[in-house]
């Protein structure tokens, strides 16, 4: 009996204990963390993958060069919805943009994605094949444009925290010469047209 | 049953709460207390909470009742706190701060009210060493700072001794430490001592340790005595010799247009009238000596414009030289980007019509150092043809190897579309931010006007040759090899020669401080 008390009392505070972080959350502001009690963030309103559409299918968004080719531009996609999302995407991101679509793809021709996993850390490992480095145009902004376009594009998924590119299954210092891709990177918004 | 009571309670304690925060943060009240080693403080202008949640404290008030020096620089809009070694610089509306010269990002920004700098007071706080609680029952901010002390080391006396957050009991422990322990001292309050363990401040108890008098730190340093300031003039260069009975240690800060040098450990006896000398020899206007705080004689100049020096320890104090700067002597590295390195052949970006970006940024390069070379510097160059012996990380290495004073690398770009052009200074913010954006404005400037390319501004990048140099380094864009018109003009020696002409201008803006 005691034991049945305690579990719903014990329901009866955490949901009062859930009532309290909202209740603060207005008071925002009012000093330095005086509320002990945290909950996870609820993910991000914006994230396109969540953003879900009728018949399994799923908005994802790539990022493309604009027309001008100075800048990162999203490009929403429809994917169906598939076990490995982030495999998928990177696919996409390599066949370019959308026919008719003024945009211009950032992985040079004939790259092709090798392996792709993501580790309960956040960190996402892609591995790309050697064209990748081979048929890059070159330049510091054509660089950019295309180590950011694949770690834009992943990091949309909130379970992807990081981007760790790889050429061959190796770690390589750079794709073009330039932008330093020996360590896993974060994501960068600098490039995105505003 | 008891524990059923129990829950009882703490469900109305609870339900009390959430009915109290839903009453007042309508309210949005933003007043706060401020307490200093148990005093209240009140300044003319009241402590706030800030949008940011961060409470602002007026900087002058509260630091001069912590015996903290305060200065305000209006040119940069900016505040100088100085308490004991510490050395804080924060800027009105800019998040960013420096502490002891290291770049440290704040979650708000100081504002100006009423006519008083308000700073986030557990920022300022907490880096002067300093312990801040919050209370929010009757929102008071509770401010302990170490008061100082004749010693320099304490001595665990009790068995095994407690190590806190804080000068109380009811901080945190930090860790257990046996007898017998000497811990560096920071200061004391309320009976207990700051000390230091493992490069953080922690607190012990008085009643479990005692300070060393003879702290052999002290008593090896405490025989350096500052004589006084023998001043030079001789041209544009002045010669300032600090007159003392033992070499110097030194530490040179920048401020604004003054030139600090502080020797640590020492003790002025110089006589009165003897401290300031007026020069006013370009570009040094006074010389001043004193005493800046109980261990440490401060020698500033003042300078009325831009300035370089070197410094020399000698058997008997220390020479300073100031003088005005220019690229004589400065140790420049150029890189010309890609080329052949012990990994392969690698051409860089490729134009139309086939110009090969390695080729143009070797011709530009060479034209550079031949510039810089007939004013006076010592120009270094990672490859000299097609050949670099290092790799892209040992361009880097290099040009630390060889002690640089900058690093520049030299490159032109491309883009999926043809039509961008233009010129784009990058430089990595990883270190030595300020001189770095300062050296990319001054080669980004200088070039635009020279080579007449679109401007497309200067941009931080990890880029990989300006990540790893320790020196300010920058990357420069030239022109766009993908744009047939830039094309066409990277491969022609005249305007290779604009372009060098305009490097070379830049950097002898920036070496001469302007």
């Amino acid at each position: 009996m005691p034991a049945f008390f305690r579990f719903r009392w014990g329901w009866a505070l955490m949901i009062l204990a859930l009532l309290l972080v909202g209740g603060c959350g207005k008071g925002k502001g009012s000093g330095p963390a005086p509320v002990q009690l945290q909950l996870p963030p609820p993910p991000e309103g914006e994230t396109a993958a969540q953003n879900k559409q009728e018949k399994g299918q799923i908005q994802v968004v790539l990022y493309f060069a604009d027309p001008s080719g100075n800048y990162l531009v999203p490009e929403k996609r429809p994917l169906p919805k598939v076990e490995g999302l982030a495999r998928a995407t990177v696919e996409e991101l390599i066949k370019g943009p959308a026919p008719g679509s003024p945009n211009l793809p950032t992985i040079p021709k004939g790259t092709v994605l090798r392996d792709i996993n993501v580790r309960p850390d956040g960190l996402c490992r892609v591995d790309f094949s050697r064209e990748l480095i081979k048929n890059h145009s070159g330049g510091s902004l054509g660089e950019s444009l295309t180590v950011y376009s694949i770690v834009n594009t992943l990091t949309q998924f909130p379970t992807i925290k990081q981007v760790q590119i790889l050429v061959e299954g190796q770690l390589v210092p750079t794709i073009a010469g330039h932008v330093d891709v020996s360590s896993a990177m974060t994501r960068n918004e600098s490039l995105i047209k505003p | 049953m008891r524990a059923r009571a129990w829950l009882r309670a703490l469900l109305f304690m609870v339900l009390g709460l959430w009915i109290w925060s839903w009453g007042s943060p309508a309210k949005a009240d933003t007043r706060v207390n401020l307490l200093m080693n148990g005093q209240p403080i009140k300044g003319d202008v009241a402590p706030y909470i800030d949008g940011n949640g961060r409470t602002m404290v007026p900087v002058r008030f509260v630091m001069e009742q912590l015996k903290a020096e305060v200065e305000w620089l209006e040119q940069e809009r900016g505040v100088v706190v100085r308490r004991g070694s510490t050395v804080i610089k924060l800027w009105i509306g800019s998040r960013r701060a420096l502490v002891d010269g290291k770049e440290v990002w704040m979650d708000t920004v100081p504002v100006l009210k009423g006519g008083r700098t308000m700073v986030p007071v557990r920022f300022l706080a907490e880096n002067l060493g300093g312990v801040v609680d919050w209370s929010s029952s009757t929102r008071t901010v509770t401010l302990l700072l170490a008061l100082p002390v004749e010693w320099e080391q304490v001595e665990i006396t009790g068995d095994w001794v407690n190590l806190r957050k804080g000068p109380g009991t009811q901080y945190e422990i930090l860790t257990t430490l046996p007898q017998g322990i000497k811990l560096k001292c920071y200061g004391q309050l309320y009976g207990w001592y700051q000390v230091r363990y493992k490069d953080q401040r922690a607190w012990i108890s008085s009643q479990f340790s005692q300070p060393l008098a003879d702290s052999p730190s002290r008593e090896e340093n405490s025989c350096l005595l500052i004589r006084g300031v023998e001043v030079n003039p001789q041209g544009e260069e002045t010669r300032i010799k600090v007159l003392a009975n033992l070499p110097c240690q030194y530490k040179v800060n920048r401020w604004g247009n003054r030139l600090v040098v502080d020797i640590p450990n020492s003790l002025l006896v110089a006589p009165k009238e003897s401290l300031t000398k007026e020069i006013s020899n370009y570009p040094v206007d006074r010389v001043r000596l004193g005493q800046f705080d109980s261990t440490t004689v401060r020698l500033v100049c003042d300078l009325s414009g831009p300035a370089d020096y070197s410094i020399e320890k000698s058997a008997q104090g220390l020479t300073l030289k100031v003088f005005r700067p220019s690229i004589k002597n400065k140790k420049i590295v150029i890189d010309p980007g890609h080329g052949t390195d012990p990994k392969g052949c690698d051409p860089g970006a490729i134009g139309p019509t086939g110009v090969k970006e390695k080729d143009v940024n070797l011709a530009i390069s060479l034209k550079l150092a031949q510039l810089l070379r007939q004013a006076g510097a010592q120009v270094y160059l990672t490859r000299e043809g097609e050949y670099c012996p290092y790799d892209l990380r040992g361009r880097a290495t290099y040009a630390n190897q060889v002690g640089a004073d900058i690093f520049v690398s030299i490159h032109a770009d491309a883009s999926p579309n043809p039509s961008a052009s233009g010129t784009t200074t990058y430089y990595c913010p990883i270190r030595q931010a300020e001189e770095r954006r300062r050296l990319a404005r001054c080669l980004q400037e200088a070039l635009v006007a020279e080579a007449g390319r679109k401007d497309r501004g200067i941009r931080e990048a990890n880029f990989v040759v300006i990540k790893y140099t320790l020196m300010p380094s920058v990357l420069v864009e030239t022109a766009f090899l993908s744009n047939p018109e830039e094309e066409q003009l990277l491969n022609t020696p005249s305007f290779q020669e604009k372009v060098a002409r305009g490097l070379y201008r830049g950097i002898v803006n920036y070496f001469s401080g302007t």
